[in-house]
Formats: C-alpha cells, sequence, structure tokens
C-alpha cells in the first residue's frame, strides 16, 4: 500500500553560477511501513525532495500524493533543529499544542515519549545547549514520534554523530519503526546507514533518480556507474575485505 | 563597570518609584524663606527662587525622565519588531515597502521632527513619549528584520512548520524570542537617548511643563542664576551625566554577553 | 644506535583549557612516535583532543587553551621550547598542516595563487616569477584539472574537491618533512574522497614523507596508516601498527569503537 507518491516533481533554484535543477523530473513511491532510502552526494538534491514532501517547499511542478497527514522530520543537525531558546518539555509539546491536546494528554505523552528515547525526567527543564549532540538527537526523535506520526522523513538524523552515538540513534529509530509501524524516509550520503536501516532505495545525482530498487539487490548488483562508484568508495571494505583481517 | 552601573540605575530606579518617601519635602512646597540656599542638612542639595527642595524635586524628576524614557523606548522596541519581522519573515514587496517606510523615516532629522510635532501638539509628557517612540523604531526594525532573515531559515523553523504551525506562531514563539538580543541591546542604550531628549526638550522649555519636576526644566530654572546659585544646574546635569552613562554602560556589557569576544 | 630514525616525538604533552567552569583537562599527558618517512594515524571520536594535539605541534594553541607541559621533538629538537620567530620558519616549510574545512583555510579574498605564492616567498628565497612557476608545478601534480584557472580563481570560486587539492599544494609547495592532516576528506563527498586519499597515497610515495593523520574514521586510518594511537578523553588508549589493532584490540573503547563500526558494514 502507497503511503507516499512523488510524480515528476521538478524544483529549480537561482543560484549565483544560474540556474539549478535541485530535483528534476523525479517520482517514486514509498510503501506503508517500510524504511525507504534516498541516496546521493551533497547537492544531489536529496534534502530538497524531502523538504518538498514534507510541504515545507513548493515545487515548480508534478505532484505529491500524501497517503496521511501525519507526517514529522528529524533533522541532521540537533544543534539547529532544537530552538535554543525553548527548554525541553516545550519543544516536545510543541506539536500537541499545536494540535490542541489537553494539558494533561499532553504531560502523558512528553513523558512517554521520554521514556522511549531513554532521557530522564530532569531533562525537561534543561535547554538544548546543555545536551550532547546524541542527546538532543534523541530528543529530536522524541518530538517526531510524540504525535503518532505514519510517516517520518529523516534527513541526515546521525551524520554529525560519532559513530558509536549514531549506532544507539539508528538502533532506537529501528525499534520505533517495530514498535509503531511508521514509514521512513531516511535521506543519507552513508551507505552503511542506509543498508543498516532501510529496505529499499533510491540513489540521486544532479536532481535525478538513477536507480532504485531492494536495497540488497543494489548492493550487490549496482547497475548504474555512478552507484557502483559510490560503493566502491565505502572505506570500511578495506577491513572486511583485506583477508588476514578476520573482523 | 558594569557592576556599578547596573546598581547606580536600580537605585535611581528604587528611589523614583519609591519618591514620597524618598524624597525629604514635597516637591511643590515653596518657601519664600529659604530661596536660592545652597546644600544644607535641611535641603540636601539646596533650593531653588522658589525655595522648593531639590533633592525632592530631583526625585521626583528623576520619576518622570525615568517614565518618559522607558515608555517611548518600549514604544519603540514593539513597532520595531512588528515592522521587521514581518518585513524579515514574509520578504518580497511587504518587505520592500516597508523597508523603504523605515528609509524615509530615517531620512528626518529626528530633534526637528520632535521640534516640529511639539509645537504643533503642544508639549505633554504624552506627546514626547509618542514623539520619541515615533523616531527610534528604525534601528531596531532593522535588527530584527535581520535576525529573522537567518533564523528562518534554520531547521527549528521548518520543523515546527512540519508540525503544523502557523506564521503567527513561528514568528511570536520562535523567531521574536531568538532575535531579542541585540534587541535588548539597542534598546539599553535607546533609553539613555531618550532621557537626553527629554531633558534637552525640557530644557528648552517645551517638554514637561513647570510645576512638574523633570531634570531638564530644573535645568532650565538653574540658567539665570548660574553664577549665584551653582547647585541648581550642577545636581540635576550629573544626575543626567550619570544615569545616562550607566545605561550606555549596561548597554555595552548587555553587547558584550550577547556577542563574546576573547580576550587575550 | 637506532634503525629508526624517528621525526616527531611527543613525550606527556599536557594540554589543559582553562574555562569559566574550572579546568579542563583536553589533552592528559599522551607520547607517542612518528617514525621518518611512515604515515602515523591517530583516531578518536570527538572530543578526543586529536585535533588539539595536531595543532599544538605547532604550537597554535590559543586561550583559553594552553600547553601545560610535556615536550614536542621535532628532528631531536624540541619546538615548546623554541620562540615565535624560529616556530615561523618551521610552519608551512618544514611541517605544514591540512585542515578539515579547506574553506576557512583559505583567506576569501585573496586568489589561491596569491595565497600559494605568499607562502613559497615567505620560506624560500626566490623570484616571484619562480614561485609561481613552483605554484602551478604543485598545482598540477596535485592533479588539479585547470590549473591555471584554479590559479586565479578565489576559494569560493572552487569546488571542496578542487580546495582541498589547492591546500594540499600548498602544504607541499616548500618540501616538508612531515605533514600533519587534521581530517582532510571529512568535509567532502565520499566520491572525492577517494580521488584525495588516491592522490595522498601517490605523494606518500613519490615524496618520501611523514604523515600524521587525523581521523574519525576508522576506515579511512586503516587505508592510510601503518601504525595508529586510538585517542578517548584525551588520553591515548591504545597504540600499535594497525594491523595488529584491528585483528587484536586491547582495550575495552579500542573493542567497542570497532564494534561499532562492524556493526554498520555489510
Amino acid at each position: 500500500m502507497v503511503i507516499v507518491k512523488c510524480d515528476r516533481l521538478k524544483k529549480r533554484f537561482f543560484g549565483r553560477a544560474g540556474i539549478v535543477k535541485a530535483v528534476d523530473d523525479v517520482s517514486l513511491e514509498i510503501e506503508r511501513a517500510e524504511a525507504f532510502g534516498l541516496v546521493g552526494e551533497s547537492g544531489c538534491g536529496k534534502t530538497t525532495l524531502g523538504k518538498i514532501i514534507l510541504g515545507v517547499l513548493k515545487p515548480d511542478s508534478g505532484n505529491v500524493i500524501l497517503g496521511t497527514k501525519k507526517m514529522q522530520v528529524i533533522f541532521q543537525s540537533s544543534y539547529n533543529s532544537l530552538d535554543p531558546k525553548m527548554n525541553i518539555s516545550d519543544i516536545l509539546s510543541e506539536g500537541l499544542i499545536i494540535k490542541g491536546t489537553g494539558q494533561g494528554e499532553i504531560k502523558r505523552k512528553v513523558e512517554a515519549a521520554l521514556d522511549l528515547v531513554k532521557l530522564p525526567k530532569e531533562a525537561l527543564k534543561k535547554y538544548p545547549h546543555q545536551f550532547s549532540g546524541g542527546e538532543r538527537q534523541r530528543i529530536a526523535v522524541g518530538r517526531a514520534v510524540l504525535t503518532d506520526p505514519e510517516f517520518i522523513v529523516c534527513d541526515e538524523p546521525v551524520s554529525s554523530l560519532d559513530v558509536t552515538i549514531q549506532l544507539q540513534i539508528l538502533n532506537l529509530l529501528k525499534e520505533i519503526q517495530k514498535r509503531f509501524g511508521i514509514t521512513y524516509l531516511f535521506i543519507s550520503h552513508d551507505l552503511r546507514v542506509i543498508k543498516f536501516m532501510c529496505n529499499r532505495l533510491a540513489v540521486m545525482r544532479y536532481g535525478k533518480v538513477l536507480e532504485t530498487g531492494p536495497v540488497d539487490y543494489i548492493y550487490s548488483n549496482p547497475s548504474h556507474p555512478y552507484t557502483r562508484s559510490l560503493l566502491s568508495s565505502h572505506f570500511y571494505d578495506i577491513i572486511k575485505n583485506d583477508a588476514s583481517l578476520k573482523l | 563597570m558594569a557592576v556599578a552601573a547596573s546598581l547606580f540605575i536600580l537605585l535611581i530606579l528604587i528611589a523614583a518609584i519609591l519618591a514620597p518617601v524618598a524624597a525629604t519635602c514635597d516637591p511643590s512646597a515653596t518657601d519664600s524663606r529659604s530661596v536660592l540656599t545652597p546644600p544644607s542638612k535641611e535641603h540636601i542639595l539646596g533650593t531653588d527662587r522658589l525655595g522648593r527642595d531639590i533633592f525632592s524635586r530631583t526625585v521626583y524628576g528623576a520619576r518622570i525622565s525615568l517614565f518618559i524614557g522607558f515608555i517611548a523606548i518600549g514604544m519603540a522596541v514593539l513597532i520595531g519588531i512588528f515592522i521587521g519581522a514581518m518585513a524579515g519573515y514574509y520578504g518580497g514587496s511587504i518587505d520592500t515597502i516597508l523597508m523603504r517606510f523605515v528609509d524615509t523615516m530615517l531620512c528626518f532629522p529626528t530633534i526637528f521632527l520632535i521640534l516640529a510635532v511639539i509645537s504643533l501638539l503642544g508639549p505633554s509628557i504624552f506627546n514626547i513619549m509618542i514623539v520619541i517612540g515615533a523616531t527610534n523604531w528604525m534601528g531596531i526594525a532593522r535588527l530584527v528584520r535581520a535576525q529573522v532573515l537567518t533564523l528562518k531559515e534554520r531547521d527549528f523553523v521548518a520543523a515546527s512548520k512540519v508540525m503544523g504551525a502557523k506564521d503567527s506562531w513561528i514568528i511570536l514563539r520562535h523567531l521574536i524570542p531568538n532575535a531579542i538580543g541585540p534587541v535588548l541591546v539597542s534598546a539599553t542604550l535607546g533609553i539613555g537617548g531618550a532621557i537626553l531628549v527629554e531633558s534637552a526638550l525640557s530644557f528648552l522649555g517645551i517638554g514637561v511643563q513647570p510645576p512638574t519636576p523633570s531634570w531638564g526644566n530644573i535645568l532650565m530654572d538653574g540658567r539665570s542664576t548660574l553664577g549665584v546659585a551653582w547647585w541648581l544646574t550642577v545636581f540635576p546635569g550629573l544626575f543626567i551625566l550619570f544615569t545616562v552613562l550607566s545605561y550606555n554602560i549596561l548597554g555595552e556589557a548587555l553587547r558584550d554577553i550577547a556577542e563574546p569576544r576573547l580576550k587575550r | 644506535m637506532k634503525l629508526h630514525v624517528n621525526i616527531l616525538e611527543v613525550k606527556n604533552l599536557k594540554i589543559y583549557f582553562h574555562t569559566s567552569d574550572g579546568i579542563v583537562k583536553a589533552v592528559e599527558d599522551i607520547s607517542f612516535e612518528i617514525e621518518k618517512g611512515k604515515v602515523f594515524g591517530i583516531v578518536g571520536e570527538s572530543g578526543s583532543g586529536k585535533t588539539l594535539t595536531a595543532v599544538s605541534i605547532l604550537k597554535l594553541i590559543s586561550w583559553p587553551g594552553k600547553i601545560m607541559g610535556g615536550k614536542i621533538l621535532f628532528n631531536e629538537t624540541d619546538l615548546l621550547t623554541m620562540d615565535e620567530k624560529a616556530l615561523n620558519n618551521i610552519r608551512g616549510s618544514k611541517i605544514s598542516l591540512v585542515f578539515q574545512e579547506p574553506a576557512s583555510s583559505f583567506n576569501p579574498v585573496f586568489t589561491i595563487g596569491e595565497q600559494i605564492v605568499e607562502t613559497v616567498l615567505t620560506h624560500q628565497g626566490v623570484s616571484r616569477s619562480k614561485a609561481k612557476e613552483i605554484t602551478f608545478e604543485y598545482l598540477k601534480r596535485c592533479r588539479i584539472e585547470e590549473v591555471k584557472k584554479t590559479f586565479y580563481d578565489y576559494p569560493h570560486q572552487l569546488s571542496g574537491g578542487t580546495k582541498q587539492r589547492a591546500m594540499i599544494a600548498m602544504a607541499l609547495v616548500n618540501s616538508p618533512e612531515l605533514i600533519i592532516l587534521d581530517e582532510p576528506t571529512t568535509a567532502l563527498d565520499a566520491t572525492i574522497q577517494v580521488q584525495i586519499l588516491d592522490l595522498l597515497d601517490e605523494i606518500i610515495h613519490k615524496e618520501n614523507l611523514s604523515i600524521l593523520f587525523i581521523s574519525h574514521n576508522f576506515g579511512i586510518i586503516a587505508r592510510m596508516c601503518g601504525r595508529v594511537a586510538v585517542m578517548h578523553k584525551g588520553k591515548i588508549v591504545e597504540c600499535r601498527d594497525t594491523k595488529s589493532l584491528l585483528i587484536n584490540p586491547k582495550e575495552q573503547y579500542t573493542i567497542s569503537l570497532l564494534e561499532s563500526v562492524k556493526a554498520l558494514s555489510w
């Protein structure tokens, strides 16, 4: 069952070097409860596409057909994505306040979210700058999950974190998906993260989708030369491929 | 230094609020026996040509001067934030129109504008506040607009939008609280300026009208008797000096806190 | 008699930060050696102190950070006891440093060419035209495609990959003995990262340089470095040749680090 359908989306930006086709005729479908990866290097248009799907940006042409109104987002830089002047309690309850949820219900849900992301109750009165990057990202995850969304766009949610913390956050996201059946659009430039999280993916470059398909299949049988070069720039191969290193 | 300045400001504020308690005498009580007496035990800062106690008049004058300063700048801040936020958030033609309006207002030489308005509408505390406020909001509007322009691109604004927040929510809840830093600095410095303007107007006779005391009109009284009764000029003058200086120091200190620079 | 010569020996280095909340021991008594002609890596997560270590070699630590003790022996001379004048002769010529963000290393108001020529003129007593020639040569060696265009371009006109190559060219132009690379490819796209690392490989072999390579990425360290030190919270946890460290990590921190890496690999 398709939950998000993109039909021939186009978006141009007017930059210093002229017109940039950030999203150039992109069509794709995301199925309910799957984790769909959007992979590509910087400037390929994946973040722009994510913002169009979220409704934050309007496309020049084409449609986004959504099977749900309950969408949320988790951004890369938790420093930027949490209002520095709001305390954690306010940050978490914002979505519910906008929806008009009652005070008691809000309190219950905020505490449940804190529990889910494994942060202590004392965190509620603190401000974002008092937390580490990994903890802030957990708050962002908590905020996203609080409003019972059906679809979450994760835009490079772990890119700026240390590798040990990355694993914690990714495991948390996986657990959430299992529990609540949420659909993910997972945007990343990091192939390892996509492999860990997603079952299907699309490879983007210069605003276009080069290939789509199941992650396992594409990783072992890339058809596009660009995909092949992306896969071969994966450094950890050296740890695995060197026969003498049995990891 | 900033601590000293803040303490001074606090002192003046308390004195002004508690004027009836702080003043030693009734500021309008005339005493023909002690006309133009120098500072003494009875009258700490001396008396004026109507025998009124200068200290008490200064304390009550603080009330007026500070009141005008705060309200005028308060107005300027509200107008400035509103216009700056609208221009910065919506951009496009709204931005252009509002900013050209700001430019126009900046072209007017404020002193002359104030003089013109006062002479047309008559000098009253209310008119003075309005006119000082109406000529001081432009800098704040520009500051707020600049802040809002960068802030609206931050991810937390996008996250709010995704959660369904309306424009008014984003502006009031996210943009303005984050933009307020430089505004606070500007406002603090502005209070000093407003007090100066009010004192100047009162000194010229078109500000606060006697018998209501204001530091400016006490100075005006002292003009003719400068050689004989120096205390009529020196003391109010010193109060104006130190108060404005304190607000300036405080404002600079706030700026240093907001934009910390490495000392070494 | 020493069989191998050490180009750099760091002994008991301590770097503390004097903050308003107290003293932070950012680097706490670390020691390591870099053999001449070899590539030595420091791997660690953010806050481990690896970047501080790198910049301290050229005494580029500024207040509130301070080098509190230790020795940094470059060819047997302690850099920490040198005066600024002597140090300036070493910086950019005998020891050079390539930063993570090429954007912040280049001055935006001067062209790339001007900046590289500047450093050549400072350290080599040659004429301006000769300096220009040397610059062109090294830009070419760093596999920059349009050498002339890049020479006359301003930093913002170049792509990330080209800027980083220009940075490396600037680091090489005075034939240094030791190059310190602090996360030189982190800010670049994956495909460009590979190209830059290939370039570095080539250069290492041709010029017989000694390299200190700092990264948080174990894969890159494994590829580039013969020996590696693992840093965590200001201390060196383990320091051995890369292969044996990867096959047989001894310390708990190294083990958990490698496990996270393994968990995300396929």
